[in-house]
């Protein structure tokens, strides 16, 4: 028994041992084409790191981080994770994207569908107040930039969350955001590279 | 008042990812492995589905116990415990036994939560006992219990016989060991609720979701263990602490009888709560919008390459008008519906803009099993709606593929080198044995269908070789010979045949084996399928023609042949529950039949359990008296998060004898086709656009 335990021992630490990060192919891909990159991070985990957009069609942006993990943004509001987080599969955003775009203060829904741990799809809904906080000039690439402020505090399926967006003033476009992924990670910060 | 014994809406829709899922409303469970106070049960269940996996001390005793809630109200639980010096000095008893607990009622209103067990049903019979329990929840996260318990139960206090009161037999109790070994294994039906009854009581405060604090007067006065001077007992009061964290570990400790200290370890986890969450998969290929399709160009590589980054294998793809027809064999995804959803995002970013219509087709071994038909204009619509996959499996249209092309391109080579291990338990010298080593996998097909494949097995380390005990069955030793192999048999040739796998008609599957078929039997195995596409009941026959094989693992042959065959029905009851009754000759040559339950989830984790009753007398079969058994089976991809199609598979069988023992042919057609076929083609698409 005790050979057996040792060289179980051993299979494990084998095992255990990781190489070095592999870069996945398709990121290497997007950079090698130009395309447009954009900073996340995970401030409940410390990570940082920059997607690269793969696809633009019909509205959504697929874009791939380097360890191959996906989120999809839509007009920059995160609308699907692929390998990170809860499993968000898709999320309708048109009421919080109109609402936004007017830039006053009103109520919408947001409804977001997961993976469930059966592997079914689990639609959320949550109510929010969306806030508009005025006028900010933040720092982007080398130089500054004048946004307005906006926040989204939503409530539902036992959540709740804020989230930002500071869009360009004008053209209304979001340059950075602290958007909620779920209770597992928190919060997903964007930030535009320009 | 919160209601303890239901979920929230909240708590139960959310069911997923959520740290605390829904074992968080699981609470105080005993030193027995199931809901309880300290040692005495209560009328509680765990939430449906859920496992609960314990490891406790009482003072004496070392206990292991598995508990699953079967159904709502259903429990079971499979214990194994290790008593020292039980049988004499230095000389251990290990006693395996099986409870169930059945809830009558639940507490609603002012009414408690009425519900009926059984423990050690089928065992050696020491904690053989009933009881009839109460629970209710009171203010502030207390729950009072009180019931009455018989047999092992009602050793202190007894109040007489109460059901003596019904009718004369109840008035007293067989000595549970008066058939000797040779009895036990069997429902001891005989004596269920006979005899005195003893009340016992507790109470348990949960004033959050992490403790638990618990006090009971136990009707269980140990008098067996007294008796022979393992235990003694100062106290019928028992108190208990425990601690549940987030993760779902449970440690509890106690103090019994008023001198000992018990300590217990659980963990819990509902089976569609997978370790790793929703999976660390990385990222599909996004769609291309169609027009940027066109402008590439078709490439017939750039399919097939594609496809097998995605881990399959495809045949040619054929297209004819605005259609397309690809047949695959999946590799790597554990989910049918994700293996659909990549393959035809792969189609979708390389056919001909004009291609509308993709039909994949799942094989297995070359045998064509199950058509998905998709529109391609429904892929690009609903790749990021909010109910995408619903939509997307509501529009699919699944049909029998037994025309397609095979999943491959013949010939076809493969090697795999992979250490491996085994176990055996409950052996009386030592109850853990296991082995470690490495094993090599050889497959080659010269046509599609036909496939010649093989393992070699090398044993490293391990004591699975030094079981001492021969088998003293009375029955040819079709199985209870393990020992011998195992000490025989450092390396191996665990098999190696030729198999043709086949669809010889519409809904019908059909395979012949030939060769050196498992470890302990070689010969000719053939078999037929019939399973239509939308039934949950299938239906098959076995035919098998074997030899023994030698105990060193080789390519000799022992003198004893056999013919074995079955028929067998499978259903699909609804709900994840499998039923399996397989009617024909095993092994030993006994004829009788066997019946498999198990619960399967949307994780892909099984839990179920098996029974074989056959001609074959029960004192003939010696100790236990008929086969059984508990499977569990967790998919690699739930452990790790990476797609995988590979499963760890435990069968724990409390004795391996020689009644009702059937052929270990591998690759049986249920098995390799139930992934893409019945319920299981269609659930799992949330993971389509995954």
């Amino acid at each position: 028994m005790r050979r057996f335990a040792l060289v179980s021992c051993l299979f494990l630490l084998v095992s255990a041992c990781s190489g070095p990060r592999v870069l996945d192919p398709r990121y290497g891909a997007a950079i090698a084409a130009g395309a447009p990159a954009l900073q996340v991070g995970l401030p409940g985990r410390g990570d940082a790191s920059v997607l690269r957009r793969e696809m633009l069609r019909d509205g959504v942006g697929s874009w791939i981080s380097p360890e191959g993990y996906g989120f999809y943004l839509r007009d920059g509001l995160l609308v699907g994770t692929r390998g990170i987080g809860e499993g968000l599969l898709s999320a309708d955003v048109t009421a919080l994207r109109a609402a936004l775009g007017e830039g006053a203060r009103r109520r919408v829904v947001r409804r977001h569908a997961y993976l469930g741990g059966d592997n079914g799809s689990r639609i959320r809904h949550y109510s929010c107040l969306i806030e508009p906080k005025g006028a900010r000039e933040i720092a982007l690439g080398a130089g500054r930039s004048r946004t307005r402020l906006v926040a989204e505090t939503c409530s539902g399926a036992g959540e709740t969350f804020e989230n930002l967006y500071w869009l360009t003033e004008p053209g209304g476009r979001i340059v950075q955001s602290r958007q909620w992924m779920g209770p597992l990670h928190g919060a997903l910060s964007t930030r535009v590279v320009p | 008042m919160s209601c303890r014994f239901c979920l929230s809406p909240v708590l139960a829709a959310s069911l997923g990812w959520l740290p605390w899922g829904t074992e968080s409303a699981a609470q105080g469970l005993s030193f027995h492995g199931a809901p309880g106070i300290v040692e005495m049960p209560s009328a509680r269940m765990l939430p449906d589905g859920v496992l609960a996996l314990s490891a406790a001390r009482d003072g004496h005793a070392a206990r292991g116990a598995l508990a699953f809630q079967v159904a709502p109200r259903l429990t079971g639980a499979f214990r194994y415990a290790v008593l020292p010096g039980f049988d004499g000095p230095g000389r251990d008893r290990f006693d395996r036994s099986f409870d169930l607990r059945y809830q009558l009622a639940e507490a609603r209103g002012p009414w408690p939560a009425v519900a009926l067990g059984l423990r050690d049903l089928a065992g050696t019979g020491i904690y053989s006992g009933e009881y009839l329990v109460a629970s209710r929840p009171l203010h502030g996260g207390l729950e009072l219990t009180a019931g009455l318990g018989w047999g092992r139960l009602a050793g202190r206090g007894a109040i007489g016989a109460p059901l003596g009161l019904f009718h004369a037999r109840f008035a007293d109790r067989p000595d549970p060991a008066h058939g000797g070994i040779a009895t036990t294994g069997q429902v001891d039906t005989g004596s269920w609720f006979r005899g005195a009854a003893a009340p016992f009581a507790g109470l348990t405060w949960q004033p959050d979701d992490h403790w638990t604090l618990a006090a009971e007067y136990s009707s269980d006065s140990y008098a067996i263990e007294a008796e022979k001077g393992l235990v003694e007992v100062e106290s019928p009061f028992n108190v208990a602490l425990a601690y549940r964290f987030e993760s779902g570990v449970e440690l509890g400790v106690a103090a019994l009888r008023g001198r000992d200290l018990g300590l217990r370890l659980t963990y819990l986890r509902h089976p569609d709560r997978p370790l790793a969450g929703p999976g660390r998969e990385g990222a599909p290929e996004p769609l291309l919008p169609r027009p940027l399709v066109a402008e590439l160009g078709w490439n017939r590589v750039e399919t097939g390459g594609s496809l097998a980054v995605e881990g399959m294998e495809a045949g040619a793809p054929s297209i004819r008008g605005g259609s397309a027809r690809l047949t695959l064999e999946n590799e790597d995804w554990p989910e049918a519906a994700q293996a659909a959803g990549r393959a035809a995002r792969r189609l979708a970013n390389t056919l001909p803009s004009e291609v509308e219509r993709f039909t994949l087709t799942f094989a297995r071994h070359g045998m064509p099993i199950t058509a998905i038909h998709l529109a391609r204009s429904d892929l690009e619509r609903l790749e990021h709606a909010l109910n995408g996959a619903k939509e997307m499996r509501a529009r699919a249209e699944i049909t029998d593929a037994a025309e397609s092309a095979p999943g491959y391109v013949a010939p076809r080579l493969s090697f795999d080198l992979a250490p491996y291990t085994a176990f055996s338990f409950f052996d009386p010298d030592s109850p853990l044995r296991a082995e470690l080593g490495v094993q090599l996998d050889a497959g080659y097909s010269p046509v599609p269908g036909l496939i010649f494949s093989g393992r070699l097995r090398q044993a490293l380390a391990g004591n699975l070789g030094d079981q001492a005990r021969r088998s003293t069955s009375a029955l040819p030793h079709v199985r209870s010979d393990l020992a011998l192999y195992n000490a025989a048999s450092a390396f191996e040739v665990s098999h190696l045949t030729g198999g043709y796998y086949l669809r010889p008609g519409h809904d019908l599957f059909g395979r012949v084996t030939a060769g050196y078929l498992e470890p302990m039997y070689a010969g000719v195995s053939g078999e037929l399928l019939w399973w239509p596409v939308d039934s949950p009941l299938a239906l098959g026959v076995e035919v098998n023609r074997v030899r023994q094989r030698d105990h060193d693992g080789l390519f000799g042959l022992r003198d004893y042949a056999v013919t074995t065959g079955h028929a067998s029905a499978y259903y699909d009851f609804g709900g994840g529950y499998h039923g399996q009754l397989d009617l024909g000759r095993y092994l030993a040559g006994d004829w009788g039949a066997t019946l498999t339950l198990e619960r399967r989830f949307g994780s892909g984790v099984s839990v179920g359990g098996f029974f074989t009753l056959t001609d074959v007398p029960f004192e003939t079969f010696g100790e236990g008296s008929f086969d059984k058994g508990i499977r569990v089976e967790i998919p690699v991809s739930w452990l790790s998060g990476h797609p995988s199609r590979e499963t760890v598979t435990r069968t724990i069988r409390p004795v391996y004898r020689d009644g009702g023992a059937r052929l270990n042919v591998r690759d049986r057609l249920y098995d390799v086709t139930r992934d893409y076929r019945g319920a299981a083609i269609t659930d799992d698409w949330g993971r389509f656009f995954r």
